[in-house]
């Protein structure tokens, strides 16, 4: 498992932590000029740690989606490696056998949805199943 | 889950609305102060403890609100990754099965 990114999490609270309270200080000291020119050189001063603070949630946020979409991209690719790997053939059965015959009795389906699986397939674990209807297509990864 | 629990699992989203929130009173307030004087100089002082800060508290609810959706967007790729390690083995071969 990658863990989860946080590295820089803590020089993004200090940043952010920081930004705020410069504005509010820059806030009281505004009120205590008893002029508006005097006042300018605060509102400049919070105008630019309130885009400090956006700049920094900004790049927080890009670092994390680029993390996620690397990950992603790992995840699918790994899906997608298992899908085309080759599958031992079906187990023969007895003549006879409801599977043999083509009934296809352990297939299971999400409900919903068109691919029919194996019972154990990881693809289906944990959802709720119901038989597999007979149109329904193969899943390419258990290939039931 | 207790609240407790819920707290401490989703401290993110509760920091991003407690900042939204909060961001949101500041502006209104700073809004109202603006709005009760004449003067300029007595207006600087709530645009920025008002609106200033209100928007830079908005910015940092939602920077939390959208960091906890990809923090859920990772747990779930990491349950795909677990699902996908007992597959990992080596394929069975016809000799070995």
């Amino acid at each position: 498992m990658i863990a989860w990114p946080r590295r820089g999490r803590l020089w993004l609270l200090v940043g952010q932590a920081a930004c705020l309270a410069t504005i509010v200080l820059a806030g009281r000291a505004s009120a205590e000029r008893a002029s508006a020119g005097g006042q300018g050189v605060w509102v400049a001063v919070a105008v630019a740690a309130a885009l400090i603070s956006a700049a920094g949630n900004g790049v927080w946020l890009g670092t994390l989606r680029r993390a996620a979409n690397g990950r992603r991209q790992r995840v699918f690719t790994r899906l997608a490696g298992k899908a085309r790997e080759p599958h031992l053939p079906p187990p023969k059965q007895a003549p006879g056998s409801p599977a043999a015959a083509g009934e296809g009795v352990q297939a299971v389906m999400v409900a919903g949805l068109t691919l029919r699986h194996r019972p154990d397939c990881p693809l289906v674990a944990g959802k709720d199943v119901v038989p597999a209807t007979a149109d329904a297509e193969p899943c390419g990864w258990c290939s039931p | 889950m207790n609240l407790k629990t819920w707290l401490s699992a989703q401290w993110d989203r509760v920091l991003g609305a407690g900042a939204v929130i909060i961001g949101a009173v500041a502006i209104l307030l700073g809004y109202r102060g603006v709005a009760g004087t004449p003067f300029p100089a007595e207006q600087i002082p709530y645009v920025i403890s008002g609106a200033v800060a209100g928007i830079a508290l908005i910015g940092i609810g939602l920077t939390s609100w959208l960091s906890a959706d990809l923090r859920d967007e990772w747990r779930k790729l990491d349950r795909i990754e677990h699902l996908l390690e007992p597959c990992d083995a080596p394929p069975l071969t016809e000799t070995t099965a």
